[in-house]
């Protein structure tokens, strides 16, 4: 078949996916979407996994799946009764193409917009802002703070944790910390010291129990309310605050703990 | 000197001191004119004396307000005064992703590797960390999944005013049209479940209308 002639120039890393080789097997052979040779199509996507398989390349599960449903379409399409009612009256059975060919014209409109975004993305490259480091000096109020989002705080435990694992100690005797004792001794802080630094907090856990334990007490104290972090920059120092007075905050904290204990 | 000259200078001033891009109800508290039409004149105005080739800067509205950029034409000079220190641009599998959550935002990453057809948890990483979506909760569904949007990042990063200022739907559906014949790809076929956090789906189900509406401002 000519058309399988250039299938072994075709390269695993140049495919967004299995969609994506499809969508340019059918294109190469300027057919329209809606009429595609379903068996001829199924033929030559398989053997192209197959040769990247050959290679040894690792190819993604989903080419696999991709070259399954293939097969299953035409063997659907091979059954008689395809195109002509079930029973007299019934509508005609889907064409069995249908899904396949509305991922396709998705993927399609995917990659004019991809286009219309990399169009702008060229243009937008040189067109700068100016830098924020002028107004940085007079700007250092609580103004400037960001509201932290939880995947910065995700990340700031993270990076704790790696650090954790390169550190050792001699551990003389586990010393177990529960949530609810982390939670307060950091609200008992908070009041002393007004702002605290979140990844000293971290920084100062001696084990990675004790930086677990810290991390849950901190987004605990979160989830009630009771303290907000903030950060000066993107991936800049996080810092906690308290949010409500002494009371308030003892208020909640002992409604929740009884609520815990009821759970228990 | 007339009023509106003044009137834009000022603007102007307020443009270059402002961190982020100012929005025009911003410079309207600041600036009080007798009229905002008069600030509307003002900056179209100054948009105009700025926009010639014989200037460095010049003055666009993106992400929802005013700022002042270089012009992209000098861009040559100014790669050489960053090197290499310049961002490398997006892969392609990062502007499919970043296209699928701006259009069929918020989102949910099993939704997103469905419409690609490969799993897309590494480059929705690679997309928060570089600030371009973030995290808006999650759905009120099975599993209760994890929701993305875009962010003002985003608008900045691609030049934008505001998400209604990306292509319309319609004109992409028209280009695929011109090609196939299709019925609108990105249509959402089924009414969102309840999200959190996410009050432009309601808009989105209930309008035939590309689901655009400007994200909630970014965290």
């Amino acid at each position: 078949m000519a058309a399988d002639a250039p299938q072994f120039k075709l390269q695993l890393q140049s495919f967004e996916g299995p969609l994506d080789l499809l969508l340019h097997l059918v294109r190469s052979r300027e057919i329209d979407l809606h009429q595609i040779p379903i068996a001829e199509v199924a033929h030559q996507f398989g053997s192209i996994v197959r040769g990247w398989q050959a290679l040894d390349l690792a190819i993604a599960g989903e080419y696999l799946l991709m070259a399954a449903t293939l097969a299953q379409i035409k063997s659907r399409m091979l059954l008689p009764n395809y195109g002509q009612p079930e029973e007299p009256g019934a509508e005609p059975a889907a064409d069995p193409r249908e899904q396949l060919v509305r991922q396709l014209i998705e993927h399609q409109a995917l990659q004019e917009i991809v286009q219309n975004l990399q169009g702008r993305e060229q243009k937008q490259r040189f067109a700068l802002g100016r830098p924020d480091s002028a107004l940085k000096e007079i700007l250092k109020s609580e103004n400037t703070f960001l509201e932290v989002n939880l995947f910065d705080l995700l990340q700031a435990y993270n990076q704790m944790l790696r650090r954790k694992e390169a550190e050792s100690y001699l551990e003389v005797a586990p010393e177990p910390v529960s949530v609810k004792e982390k939670m307060r001794g950091l609200l008992g802080r908070l009041r002393q010291d007004q702002d605290l630094d979140l990844l000293e907090q971290f920084r100062a856990c001696r084990s990675r129990i004790e930086l677990i334990v810290t991390f849950l007490a901190v987004l605990e104290l979160l989830r009630l309310g009771l303290v907000q972090v903030l950060q000066v920059q993107p991936l800049g120092d996080i810092t906690m605050r308290s949010k409500l007075a002494a009371e308030q905050a003892e208020q909640i904290l002992e409604q929740q703990e009884s609520d815990f204990d009821k759970k228990e | 000197m007339e009023d509106l000259d003044l009137l834009g200078a000022a603007a102007e001033a307020l443009i270059y001191a402002a961190e982020e891009p100012i929005t025009t109800a911003e410079l309207l508290r600041v600036l009080k004119p007798e009229q905002p039409a008069d600030l509307e004149r003002a900056l179209e105005q100054l948009r105009e004396s700025t926009n010639t080739a014989v200037r460095g800067l010049r003055l666009v509205e993106v992400a929802g307000g005013w700022r002042f950029e270089t012009r992209p034409e000098f861009g040559p000079v100014i790669e050489v005064l960053y090197h290499d220190k310049l961002r490398r641009s997006l892969s392609r599998a990062a502007l499919e992703t970043l296209a699928i959550i701006a259009y069929r935002q918020p989102i949910t990453l099993q939704e997103i590797s469905e419409l690609r057809g490969v799993d897309s948890g590494a480059v929705l990483r690679t997309l928060l960390e570089r600030r371009l979506i973030r995290i808006a909760g999650r759905r009120e569904a099975l599993g209760r999944p994890l929701i993305y949007v875009t962010t003002k990042e985003f608008l900045l990063y691609f030049g934008l005013k505001d998400l209604t200022d990306l292509p319309t739907l319609e004109e992409f559906q028209k280009l695929a049209e011109a090609q196939e014949g299709s019925p609108n790809p990105f249509q959402p076929d089924t009414a969102p479940a309840q999200e959190t956090a996410a009050p432009a789906a309601a808009e989105r189900s209930a309008e035939r209308e590309p689901a655009i509406e400007p994200p909630a401002e970014s965290g």
